[in-house]
């Protein structure tokens, strides 16, 4: 009983590990990568005071 | 990021340069400087386009047009006209050729632009949107619109002209998450430099409209079916050797969750686009290294300042130890002032007193003087780092505090103490509203009404 809930445990992890890499080989299979990065109102603040 | 070869577009919305007029000459002093350290920041971190917003006008259009010939990056405005006739320092809108993709970003200020200068004015935004993203839609692959119009306007925008692929806001934002309208992508910081804002399109198809979907979102439903398979098959696991009634049960559980995990991969297929995108705000802690150029602006700023101001500035002893003795700094007190000082609450709430010595609160002054940071500003951190600013007077300068009303005390929270203890008189509860006055989302991102309460120390009683 106890080995089969490994087993099981196991299982699930393994079908976890597959989705994600399913997941992650999405995003990779796009022909266009691009990272677009923004602020907005900064409003001349250099350094926050606390 | 640019080590890690990504093709990176860096653009600010607009209002980079100031929060609000100076008040004095120092701070207008303080504020040029300001401006000359973000330029030169800002070209160090290769921005490619900065919207013009209000508050970068408010310094007047001649001081923006000389601070923005220092600029390596298009400052961009598309309904803002320049009325002098000569070159203006800004361009309705660039495009920019990257990862195979043709961008192009516009920009947008609002309408009733205050305190507007004679030389400037600005059109109705939707009409120049209208303009620009028709002529943009033939060259561009994507159109990115930087918009000051705040969100409501930002929203109505999309909806008039959906051919805006994405539209990165400003003006006062409450939240930073993004917002899809329609098929446009709506994302916007929190103000003041707080958080940096991350964008990853992955395009497999060009061609309007994208319909962007969520990876986030579409993540969140793979775990939960993740979780559902994992429960089911421990359920399965389960039913071996159980008496069949048990069975029945179990079985009946099974196929609730084997019907809910059919409903969420119904929903995962129509995350199955062909272009999708996430969007991450990064908190701007300490934590995350300064790059050596900029860290380098900002010291040498800050010795310029210290330069200019430093030599004036005397700073008073601690309190605690004062030098004075509470008798002495008791009679300091104007009579008439509304403020009486923690050492007037000293008397009858020793206990709160002293715990109030050792918090934060009680070396609010001290702090920003101790720091050379402190110099850098001074009319900026005095409000909400000293007691009764703008009650009693809108000190500029460090000299002009008196000693009873350094560091942040009792009254700054509940309130003046003039006729203390007396009929009628009712200290002010510390709500979340109060502490919000100086914990703002942008200055205290960390702030938690409860902990920070239990550290100030006054819930205990007397």
């Amino acid at each position: 009983m106890h080995f089969k809930a490994t087993l099981s445990v196991l299982i699930a992890l393994f079908i976890l590990l597959i989705a994600q890499t399913t997941s992650s080989t999405k995003e990779n299979t796009a022909k266009h990568h691009l990272t677009i990065v923004y602020t907005n109102d900064v409003q001349g603040e250099i350094e926050p005071c606390g | 990021m640019r080590t890690e070869g990504k093709n990176l577009l860096i653009l600010d919305a607009g209002n980079l340069f100031f929060l609000k007029l100076p008040k004095n000459e120092s701070q207008r002093k303080d504020f040029i400087l300001k401006v000359d350290v973000l330029i030169r920041a800002y070209n160090a971190m290769g921005y490619d386009a900065v919207n013009v917003g209000e508050r970068d006008l408010i310094m007047g259009y001649r001081f923006f047009a000389e601070a923005a010939k220092k600029a390596e990056f298009a400052f961009i405005s598309s309904n803002l006209t320049d009325k002098t006739g000569n070159s203006p320092p800004f361009i309705p809108h660039i495009i920019k050729d990257i990862a195979g993709l043709k961008v192009g970003i516009f920009g947008l200020i609002d309408r009733t632009l205050k305190g507007e200068d004679s030389m400037i004015t600005a059109s109705d935004h939707v009409k120049e949107a209208k303009r620009v993203v028709s002529d943009l839609r033939g060259k561009c692959d994507i159109i990115i619109g930087l918009s000051q119009l705040g969100e409501a306007r930002d929203r109505k925008l999309v909806q008039a002209i959906p051919d805006i692929d994405l539209i990165i806001g400003g003006v006062k934002a409450k939240t930073i998450r993004y917002k899809k309208v329609g098929n446009t992508i709506m994302a916007r910081l929190i103000p003041r430099g707080g958080y940096l804002g991350i964008l990853s399109l992955q395009i497999s198809r060009k061609g309007h409209p994208y319909r962007f979907q969520n990876l986030q979102d579409r993540d969140e439903l793979l775990k939960k079916i993740e979780r559902i398979r994992f429960r089911c098959q421990l359920i399965q696991d389960q039913m071996e050797g159980l008496p069949s009634s048990e069975k029945k049960v179990r079985q009946k559980k099974l196929e609730i969750l084997k019907s809910r995990e059919r409903q969420l991969q119904a929903k995962t297929v129509s995350y199955d686009a062909v272009n999708s995108f996430r969007n991450e705000s990064i908190p701007v802690t300490l934590r995350i290294e300064d790059d050596p150029t900029v860290a380098q602006f900002i010291g040498d700023y800050r010795r310029q300042i210290a330069k200019g101001t430093r030599g004036d500035l005397k700073i008073k002893p601690r309190r605690p130890p004062t030098g004075l003795s509470d008798s002495e700094l008791l009679a300091s007190i104007p009579k008439d002032s509304l403020y009486r000082g923690a050492i007037s609450c000293k008397r009858c709430h020793i206990r709160n007193y002293n715990a109030w010595l050792r918090t934060g609160h009680s070396k609010a002054t001290q702090t920003i003087v101790e720091s050379i940071k402190g110099s850098t500003s001074l009319g900026e951190c005095l409000p909400c780092h000293t007691t009764g600013y703008g009650d009693v007077s809108e000190y500029e300068d460090f000299n002009e505090i008196p000693i009873y009303l350094w560091e942040v005390q009792c009254e700054t929270c509940h309130g003046p103490g003039r006729g203390h203890p007396g009929f009628g008189d009712k200290f002010r509860r510390v709500t979340l509203g109060v502490c919000r006055n100086c914990h703002t989302k942008d200055q205290s991102p960390a702030f938690n009404y409860r902990s920070y309460l239990l550290r100030i120390g006054c819930t205990i009683r007397k």
